[in-house]
């Protein structure tokens, strides 16, 4: 291919910044805040067979105190969960795929699709369960630079897959 | 096991004493695939291995399959010297080294003897009371110190020499290649276009003498270890030039306009550790370790100090083709990436940085990441649809 290098007018770059971020699936939040429930009742459970062996566990400072700490602790997680799925979202377009994530540090990935050297589809038995899965980008840049998009239902990260797989497909062949 | 030429990464040869004695050496090769993908000949043939790194190297693809021998005439590649390191050159680089990282290996060899005797049985401390009582004065201490840095220095030296004897950086017509090594000659070639980036850098020692030690980064199956990367010592300005012109072309970059970060990359960083400081110091006070808060309050300033130096120099800029970052705590570095050659893009915002529409943004690459923090969030917009565009419109091969 023969080698060109025009000039651009740098103020007609696409623009990443205006981009609308897809939600992930709603079912994932559930996910989160099932999970969060889980904890804290396995947290609750071994405190208080700690209390059979232990009888001052269960007598009145000690007891107030966990219960306080508790409640706070499995408030503020559930907050976050829910929160959570407020500030992820990932987008895609024509040449590349971008997720973003994280309510105080927040963080956005972005990779090229020509860069993507393979992709895979994971599911745990939770997710299973609630017909999701993660989808994996990798790039060869290690393993900072790999993209991460949880919470989709099945079919679209087959779709999704499959539509990145032709898109570098595309590039490889136009290089 | 078979590999396709355009597959292979690099080729590198090993030669240590026994290997030079029946003029042998050792070949790797190695794919961009995962850790295991790698190939290895543990002797071979110095002639047939160097025929087959200029047939490898020489990207010829829809060869015929020949024998080593006959092809070694029409695929030999020239290679032109750069840099030559002179003994007198290898003292200095030796003299010039990172004393205190050498100070720090001593001091973790002495403690790693001191808890394998522990382990055998052997009580040390029963030993240290047999030496008679003597107060641990200025003098004493200054001996202690003299001593350490002598022995680092020494260390430091022989590393060197070890390692970039007879150093060697030569220019193919597409490459570069660098022989190196005392007891263990080492060969690391590296074709342009996988060069992922090149970084060159000094520290106060080095600046005294005008040395650089330059680093070119190369795409790696395993990017933990550096082992693709080559790194020549004892560069001086005019032997970098030759290299990025060779790489990229006549590019003058005092005439790259720099942009500094944030000034409250700095101005941040220190407010939080006087808070800490200030508590520790609160808390030693209290708890009657006074003598510790000289120590907490030292510590503090010098990474206050090291935190102004590196925001003064951090600085980044760009054209057409190329970023060029800079940075350094007491010497300088300098970065040079090709856009398009990035793999990845983050922008990551803490609560504060949100706050003040500020921004870190790191560049992933096939051989390590760099990254520019505290940019305005609108500059680094502007860098990441300016990278993605050359990353995604560039046909050129990347790797």
């Amino acid at each position: 291919m023969e080698f060109q290098n025009q000039q651009i007018d740098t103020l007609i770059l696409p623009s990443s910044e205006t981009i609308i971020f897809e939600k992930l699936d709603p079912a994932y939040k559930k996910i989160r805040i099932y999970i969060n429930i889980i904890i804290f009742s396995i947290l609750l459970l071994l405190y208080l067979s700690a209390g059979i062996f232990f009888r001052f566990l269960l007598d009145f400072p000690w007891i107030l105190l966990f219960s306080i700490g508790w409640s706070i602790l499995f408030g503020l997680s559930t907050f976050m969960a829910i929160k959570r799925y407020d500030y992820e979202g990932f987008a895609i377009r024509e040449k590349d795929i971008m997720f973003k994530s994280g309510i105080f540090f927040r963080s956005t990935l972005i990779i090229p699709f020509n860069r993507v050297q393979h992709c895979e589809i994971e599911q745990g038995p939770i997710d299973r369960f609630f017909n999701l899965s993660e989808l994996s980008l990798f790039t060869a840049g290690g393993s900072g630079s790999d993209l991460m998009i949880p919470g989709l239902t099945h079919e679209k990260s087959a779709a999704l897959k499959n539509f990145i797989t032709k898109r570098v497909a595309v590039s490889d062949e136009e290089e | 096991m078979s590999i396709p030429f355009e597959r292979i990464q690099t080729v590198n040869f090993e030669q240590n004493i026994m290997h030079q004695l029946f003029s042998v050496l050792r070949m790797k090769l190695d794919t961009a695939g995962s850790e295991k993908n790698e190939f290895e000949f543990h002797a071979i043939e110095s002639e047939k291995a160097y025929a087959l790194r200029d047939l490898i190297m020489s990207g010829k693809k829809n060869q015929k399959s020949k024998t080593v021998n006959s092809i070694n005439a029409e695929n030999k590649v020239i290679y032109e010297s750069i840099l030559e390191l002179s003994p007198l050159d290898l003292l200095k680089v030796g003299l010039t080294e990172n004393h205190i990282r050498s100070g720090g290996l001593v001091f973790l060899f002495f403690f790693w003897i001191y808890q394998n005797l522990q382990e055998v049985g052997v009580n040390v401390d029963d030993y240290s009371q047999e030496i008679p009582d003597f107060q641990p004065g200025l003098y004493s201490i200054l001996t202690l110190i003299f001593i350490l840095l002598i022995i680092s220095i020494l260390i430091s030296l022989v590393r060197t020499v070890i390692k970039n004897y007879d150093l060697k950086f030569l220019r193919s017509a597409k490459g570069f290649k660098v022989v190196s090594g005392l007891f263990t000659k080492k060969e690391i070639s590296a074709l342009d276009h996988k060069i992922q980036y090149i970084s060159w850098s000094d520290n106060i020692l080095k600046k005294w003498i005008g040395f650089k030690d330059l680093f070119l980064n190369q795409a790696s199956s395993n990017e933990l270890t550096a082992k693709q990367n080559i790194h020549i010592p004892g560069c001086n300005t005019n032997h970098i030039h030759l290299v990025t012109t060779s790489l990229f072309g006549q590019i003058d970059f005092d005439n790259i306009f720099m942009h500094p970060i944030d000034k409250k990359y700095f101005s941040r960083f220190t407010l939080i550790l006087s808070i800490i400081i200030t508590i520790l110091s609160g808390v030693a006070a209290i708890v009657n370790y006074q003598s510790n808060i000289i120590f907490i309050i030292g510590a503090g300033i010098y990474f206050i100090i090291t935190r102004y130096f590196k925001f003064r120099k951090k600085a980044y800029g760009y054209n057409d083709e190329l970023i060029y970052i800079k940075g350094g705590i007491f010497g300088d570095k300098e970065e040079v990436l090709q856009m398009f050659k990035i793999q990845a893009l983050k922008i990551h915002q803490t609560p504060y940085q949100t706050r003040h529409q500020l921004a870190d943004i790191t560049l992933h690459t096939a051989s390590g990441k760099i990254k520019i923090p505290y940019i305005s969030l609108s500059s680094c917009h502007y860098m990441v649809d300016l990278l993605l565009y050359k990353a995604e419109s560039d046909t050129r091969k990347w790797m």
